[in-house]
């Protein structure tokens, strides 16, 4: 339950900050805002795009296994490397 | 100065107006909220183009900070699997561009996939050291190879090589510390430059790689997944393999199947984009055409058997799982959209209004010149982050103006045939004889390109 509403925040997340860029465009192409206005306007909705797009991309249950495992350190043909 | 004269209160609210009155479009119903979907629909490329300029550009610092990154004390073992059918020069040149790769590999496993009589006949005398053929007597396809070959290998890291495809970067510790800095990586995509283009439809693929596919790469490997490693370059981590069971043998994009079963484990897709090597271009519009379509309906077929991975704790692909799909509804909905306008824009042409001054075309034209511009700097992003084969070849930016009659012409057609095809039957990946030239010859040397 707890993994699906993160989920869900994830992909929320990702929508917003689809839609603050989308907003940010239209703002340029289609809105006819005074200069620093529009600026402020698109400079805020892009930062708070890239905000929620880089919260959206995150995990909360990074892979937990042991390092042992996944290197296999005592793997035939391992090559160290000169210190 | 500027912020002591600065409103603040006037500024939020001046952004909450902003958004009310985007959502109080987008809610109504129904002329509002379809007019608002309509602009959404026409700015998605240009949204997409800005997010993979922005961490493009953002990958520019990166790779420096990457370059000064400590190495890690040792390096894992590897073994290069080049699987062929009917191809055993292409095979043979692939290997030999091994032979300069520091650390070497373990082994390099040659897999015939039960090539027709007298077509598979590799020069043994001719191959690198630690070097093998391994014959299989039915051609069970490019993921049936790799699995075989996948029961004999002991080393931690599988490397697969295409047999259209030359390392040209000697240098493998980039690639390989990757899985050693890292115990969540499950596979490295190497970067990919087009070996010299010479048809028209090698060059359009030529700008396609260095434009957008790197830069989408560069831009997925920061967002934590993939939507596919390269299959014809790739390394994984063997464990992570054996644990997805192998490749799928009942898909004809085998690459992008095994990327999503890894991602929906929990295991992580990187880009390494300081190894590079070259893979030659499909020669024909014909070739092109199939390839790409085939790329589609193994898309469609992954995301119909393997959308459910991405619910799973850990799965590290949400991103680009939900990009894969809001693409896909945005080429159906972009092309129902452009149907209906050509059809409107036929109506009131009958009806004695002017084309040039209708409110449809000039919209468009607005579009494809905003478009274009989006584009520009994708490409600048791009020769910035690849500047050697720009450098080479740089005739092809005078072909960029042509890149989205490309892009309609092939990803949209092949994706609206291939996709629903994906998503509605199983196929199996067999080999089609290449219709590749042989004569790839390995023309540059290691570190002339950087």
């Amino acid at each position: 339950m707890k993994h699906a509403v993160l989920l869900t925040l994830r992909v929320l997340l990702l929508a917003t900050a689809l839609y603050a860029v989308s907003n940010a465009l239209k703002e340029i192409l289609l809105r006819e805002d005074e200069l620093l206005d529009t600026v402020l306007l698109v400079t805020t909705n892009l930062v708070f795009g890239a905000f929620c797009w880089s919260l959206g991309c995150r995990r909360r249950h990074p892979r937990l296994r042991r390092t042992s495992d996944a290197n296999e350190s005592s793997a035939p043909g391992a090559v160290p490397r000169p210190s | 100065m500027f912020f002591a004269s600065f409103d603040f209160v006037d500024f939020w609210q001046m952004l909450a107006d902003h958004w009310a009155s985007e959502l109080r479009d987008l809610g109504d119903w129904p002329a509002g909220t379809v007019d608002s979907l309509v602009e959404y629909i026409d700015l998605f490329p240009l949204v997409i183009s800005l997010l993979w300029s922005i961490y493009g550009f953002v990958a520019l610092f990166r790779a420096r900070a990457a370059r000064r990154r400590p190495l890690p004390a040792r390096l894992p073992s590897y073994t290069v699997l080049i699987p062929f059918y009917a191809e055993p020069k292409g095979a043979l040149r692939s290997a030999l561009s091994l032979g300069q790769a520091d650390p070497p590999p373990d082994e390099i496993i040659l897999i015939d996939d039960g090539s027709p009589d007298g077509m598979g006949q590799i020069d043994v005398t001719a191959l690198p050291p630690r070097t093998r053929v391994l014959r299989l007597e039915k051609n069970g396809g490019k993921a049936a190879a790799l699995n075989a070959a996948l029961r004999e290998v002991r080393s931690e890291v599988i490397a697969c090589l295409d047999a259209d495809t030359v390392v040209h970067t000697p240098d493998w510790t980039p690639l390989l510390a990757r899985f050693e800095l890292d115990p969540e990586i499950g596979a490295v995509s190497g970067k990919i430059w087009p070996a010299e283009p010479e048809t028209l439809a090698q060059r359009m693929q030529a700008l396609d790689y260095l434009a957008v596919i790197g830069l989408v790469k560069n831009a997925e490997d920061q967002w934590g997944g993939l939507m596919t490693v390269s299959g014809a370059w790739v390394a994984f981590r063997r464990t992570a393999v054996e644990e997805a069971g192998g490749w799928n043998e009942a898909t004809a994009a085998e690459d992008i199947d095994l990327s999503w079963r890894l991602q929906a484990a929990g295991w992580r897709l990187a880009y390494e984009g300081s190894v590079i090597a070259f893979v030659e271009m499909v020669p024909t519009w014909r070739g092109l055409w199939r390839q790409r379509r085939r790329w589609s309906r193994g898309l469609g077929r992954t995301v119909s058997e393997h959308i459910g991975g991405v619910t799973n704790p850990g799965a590290a692909h949400v991103p680009v799982a939900f990009l894969s799909l809001l693409g896909a509804t945005w080429l159906w909905t972009s092309l129902t959209l452009g149907i209906i306008r050509v059809v409107d824009l036929a109506y009131q042409l009958t009806r004695g209004a002017p084309l040039v001054s209708g409110p449809v075309v000039s919209r468009m034209v607005v579009y494809a010149g905003i478009g274009f511009g989006f584009f520009f700097v994708q490409l600048l992003i791009a020769s910035f982050l690849d500047r050697g084969p720009w450098r080479r070849y740089p005739g092809l930016l005078m072909l960029a103006p042509l890149y989205p009659l490309y892009f309609w012409a092939i990803s949209l057609t092949t994706f609206v045939v291939g996709f629903p095809n994906g998503l509605l039957r199983r196929d199996r990946g067999r080999w089609r004889r290449t219709l590749r030239s042989i004569e790839l010859a390995t023309h540059t040397a290691p570190g002339e390109l950087r």
